[in-house]
């Protein structure tokens, strides 16, 4: 009687002897156990310089630079009006 | 896919070997498992990039290791290969392949994992000690 894989004239394995089969298969899997997670941190000033005003933004900031000069420097033609109106109403009063 | 390995830097592999039909876990009690990388299939195993075993005993216990170690009991089929930086910064770049040949109790040899890619890319930090 002839042995087939796993038989042996005695029986198949593992009831009656004959060979256990050893085919085998195997995984291999790597390992890897660090990663990193890195944000990339942009400085504030970086980013301005790379990225260009859009043109109403750009209005804004010269209307709000002239604003800041209004206040710091009082606007000459409203000093001399107010001057005006003061000697206009004298002069009425003296008529009656 | 090939399997990457920067140079210089350690490399890890869980090597998981089951019973074909079955899937459960095979035995290494007697066994010796390789673990070789090579230029090609012609180069003798001296000439190897790098050669990796083990041999387990019947018992269970280790009697021989180069680059790998048992996980756990004989039982368990598992082991593990490490490709220390010494070696791998010394590695050649370029394109390899590998192989996992296991010799079981009885004598056979079985090659479970056979003609894997694996290529050696450069790295940019080539240190591998700390600095004093």
């Amino acid at each position: 009687m002839s042995a087939g894989f796993g038989e042996s004239p005695f029986g198949s394995w593992p009831f009656g002897g004959g060979y256990p089969d050893h085919r085998i298969t195997a995984q291999r899997i790597r390992i890897l156990p660090l990663t990193v997670q890195r944000n990339r941190q942009i400085p504030i000033d970086a980013i301005r310089e790379q990225v260009p005003m859009p043109v109403q933004a750009t209005h804004e900031r010269q209307m709000y630079n002239l604003a800041i000069a209004r206040t710091i420097e009082p606007s000459p033609l409203a000093t001399a009006r107010g001057k005006q109106g003061s000697g206009i109403a004298v002069a009425r009063r003296k008529k009656e | 896919m090939a399997d990457i390995i920067l140079r210089g830097d350690t490399a890890l592999w869980r090597i998981e070997i089951v019973n074909s039909e079955t899937m459960n876990p095979h035995d290494l009690s007697g066994c010796t498992v390789w673990g070789t990388v090579k230029d090609n299939t012609d180069t003798p195993d001296e000439n190897a990039l790098f050669m990796h075993s083990i041999t387990i005993e019947t018992n269970g216990s280790v009697s021989h290791s180069n680059g790998m170690t048992l996980v756990g009991p004989a039982a368990d089929g598992v082991v593990e290969q490490e490709l220390t930086p010494a070696v791998s910064s010394q590695l050649a770049v370029g394109k390899y392949i590998a192989d996992v040949q296991v010799m079981t109790a009885d004598g056979r040899i079985f090659t479970p994992i056979a003609n894997e890619a694996v290529e050696i890319v450069p790295d940019i930090t080539r240190a591998i000690e700390r600095p004093l």
